[in-house]
């Protein structure tokens, strides 16, 4: 019975939620360029690095498609706004609204062209194989029973997902780490891009190459919400405007003549670690400020609510909330937060992660502090009361100091796990330190140096709040 | 001053009910000093504690200055102030410095301002002899100290009763002399006292009345001198037979 209970009030919280979202989105669909016009400035998305299309130099986003989309802009008389988007999150960010197009190197595909609608191509591109210098394969045909990497989403994934041929296609985040693989020998080729292959080749030439063979042809164009011809219509108008007057070959040419490796890249990339530490930081604290607090309350609930018929439903929700925080993933909450209940008031994926990872950390101090609570003497409790304290001053004044200096050893450990729990907010985009690991991966091509800095940054922040909650419980002691 | 009609304790045990208070009435008048004694397990702190609440009875009325305190329309905590209690494990709060558990009260219920509230303490610690450990924490107390820090620290919202639940009974011998001055002097002042405890001397020198009970009743109620000389029920008979024995 208890169950059932439960299973109904969670079936229509998630109902109700799922509603209100709805409605939120359809109250959203007047995006026009009326719209545009009055709020003064246009959102693109986009997911870089993706050289040369985005890239980040000083950590200021670049790129043929940010040049493209500045021409757009432009042409409407407004300013441009960036997102920096994970490459899955694309398609959710025009269906939601949170961008009027994408500008990210996409090409068309029957998927994609069922949730979004594309411009005129403005670049022509093909796939390559790369393998390893002493491999046996010499074209397309010979990758019949191999093993091949792709970066997960490309259009290289999507061939290969439908060359029944192929033994086995390993899909990796970035491209970077599945040349790694393929240099490990782990797979026998890797499809990707045409210019990231030449660069990867180039950094690694005694160990791989590119064969010449063109594996597709195809074209990037700019994508923006199904329906949305108005925009869609103004965007080809640029395109066309700046295929015909040369800007376009101008602008491409500026890029891909660009070579980044000469440029001073341990600024640029301390740069990214110190945005990434700043972030990392400033979620975790305000997540364990957010968490504690939270902890406190539900915790208090649980306890003062035992055997209190009015409370009843309190202390039943409490419940309801620990059991769904502690039995999902952080990640998928984090999703659900910035994606779904956030999603329709577009809040800043930063804020979106405080709250996701408070919310998280809550569940689990406050399963610390309940038990600091019942480590409390009920004496304590009664003395309080005895001197006709209310039961939430008692509380305050009395049993939370005690209980609190009893659970701070297991507090230290919460605030560690918080600290490394952030490390999935790269996810939604945010810039924290192992992001900016991950960045640096991809513009380094290299992978163990950046991933070591990042381990011991995290390393010692973890060892220096350990000693400084050490400290603080020795004062607490004396 | 408090009226205490038929009132009736049970627990709850694994689903069993255990009938701990049969019906209790007595009438506590101001300045009184109730003493009351019995066999471990008779209820006498039970019916302590329902004196304020700290155990609600499950049936009965408990009339305050007339206020059914009992009843969902009494604020507890108000009347809890007017009724001070002392606890065998004397429960100072351990965090606290002796100042600081003295003036919580008074000076979170706003009953003083903290400057006011710290002369008070300063007071009270005097007339029991410990100024000197004002900034001391409770754990480098003694247990006699401790004590009769917590009896001062009930004192410090101005009750108009104080319960004292075996206050000496946790309490090395040798400290329990200086709880049971503090306690002489207290009711050298007209304080009403609602005292549970095994001292029987103590008892005998200030109670002005006696409640013996057993097995959740009250079997006698007489002042000291009739109670000790000429008890009526042979329980008590029994009870102070054995007391007199181990206590000589």
């Amino acid at each position: 019975m208890k169950i059932f209970c439960k299973t109904v009030v969670t079936f229509f919280a998630v109902f109700t939620f799922s509603v209100f979202c709805t409605v939120y989105t359809f109250a959203d669909a007047q995006s026009s360029i009326a719209k545009i016009k009055s709020d003064g400035f246009i959102t693109m998305s986009t997911s870089a690095p993706f050289e040369p299309f985005e890239y980040l130099e000083n950590n200021v986003l670049k790129g043929v498609d940010i040049d493209i989309a500045q021409k757009v802009a432009d042409k409407l008389s407004v300013k441009l706004k960036v997102n920096n988007v994970s490459i899955d999150s694309l398609t959710f960010e025009l269906k939601n609204s949170f961008c009027d197009f994408v500008c990210a190197g996409l090409s068309e595909t029957p998927e994609r062209a069922k949730n979004l609608d594309f411009s005129e191509p403005y670049f022509e591109t093909s796939q390559a194989i790369v393998i390893a210098k002493d491999s046996a394969i010499k074209n397309s045909k010979d990758l019949e029973g191999k093993v091949v990497g792709v970066q997960i989403g490309t259009t290289a994934d999507i061939y290969c997902s439908e060359d029944k041929n192929i033994l086995k296609v390993v899909r990796f985040d970035k491209h970077v780490d599945a040349v790694q693989d393929l240099m490990a020998g782990q797979i026998d080729a890797v499809i990707v891009d045409d210019f990231a292959a030449d660069k990867l080749v180039n950094l690694n030439k005694d160990k791989i190459h590119k064969l010449d063979e063109e594996l597709t042809s195809e074209s990037y164009s700019i994508a923006v919400k199904k329906g949305n011809h108005e925009l869609l219509s103004i965007i080809n108008d640029v395109i066309k405007e700046i295929k015909e007057n040369g800007e376009l070959d101008k602008i491409i040419s500026k890029h891909y003549s660009i070579n980044h490796s000469t440029s001073d890249k341990f600024v640029e990339y301390s740069g990214y670690i110190a945005e990434g530490l700043k972030n990392t930081l400033l979620m975790s604290l305000c997540a364990a400020i957010i968490g504690i607090i939270l902890g406190i309350i539900i915790a208090s609930i649980k306890v003062f609510s035992k055997g209190n018929k009015k409370l009843k439903i309190f202390s039943f929700l409490a419940d309801t909330y620990i059991t769904i925080i502690r039995g999902t993933p952080a990640l998928i909450q984090l999703f659900i937060m910035y994606y779904g209940i956030l999603g329709s008031f577009k809040v800043s994926n930063i804020v979106a992660a405080i709250l996701a990872f408070g919310i998280n950390s809550g569940a689990y101090v406050a399963e610390h502090v309940r038990a600091g609570i019942q480590s409390v003497d009920y004496g304590q409790m009664e003395a309080g009361r005895s001197l006709g304290l209310s039961q939430n001053t008692t509380l305050i004044k009395i049993i939370l100091p005690q209980a609190l200096k009893n659970i701070l050893p297991s507090l230290a450990g919460e605030a560690i796990t918080l600290l490394k729990e952030t490390s999935v907010a790269g996810f939604i985009g945010i810039v924290d330190l192992s992001r900016a690991g991950d960045i640096i991966k991809s513009m380094s091509y290299e992978a163990l140096r950046p991933l070591s800095i990042v381990a011991g940054i995290y390393l010692i922040l973890v060892v220096g709040l350990t000693s400084l909650l050490k400290k603080f419980e020795k004062r607490l002691n004396k | 001053m408090i009226r205490i009609n038929d009132i009736h304790k049970s627990y709850f045990i694994n689903g069993k009910r255990t009938r701990v208070l049969k019906g209790i009435t007595t009438h506590i008048k101001r300045g009184e000093k109730v003493v009351v004694i019995g066999p471990s397990g008779s209820g006498k702190s039970t019916f302590l504690r329902c004196l304020n609440l700290l155990e609600p009875p499950t049936s009965g009325q408990i009339l305050f200055e007339g206020e059914d305190i009992t009843s969902n329309k009494c604020d507890i905590n108000k009347t809890r102030r007017k009724i001070g209690m002392v606890f065998q494990k004397f429960n100072l709060f351990p965090h606290l410095t002796v100042k600081q558990n003295i003036m919580l009260a008074p000076v979170h219920l706003k009953l003083k301002s903290p400057a006011e509230a710290e002369i008070e303490a300063v007071d009270l610690l005097k007339k029991v002899g410990l100024e000197k450990k004002i900034n001391n924490y409770p754990n480098q107390l003694s247990g006699g100290q401790q004590q009769r820090i917590a009896i001062i620290r009930a004192l410090a919202v101005h009750p108009e009763v104080m319960l004292f639940d075996e206050p000496t009974s946790a309490l090395d011998p040798e400290m329990v002399g200086e709880v049971l001055n503090v306690m002489r002097e207290l009711a050298s002042t007209g304080m009403t006292m609602f005292v549970v405890t095994h001292e029987m001397n103590f008892a005998k020198e200030i109670a002005t009345r006696i409640l013996f009970i057993n097995e959740g009743s009250i079997i006698e109620d007489k002042p000291p001198m009739e109670f000790f000389t000429q008890p009526t029920h042979c329980r008590v008979k029994e009870f102070l037979s054995k007391v007199w024995l181990s206590s000589r």
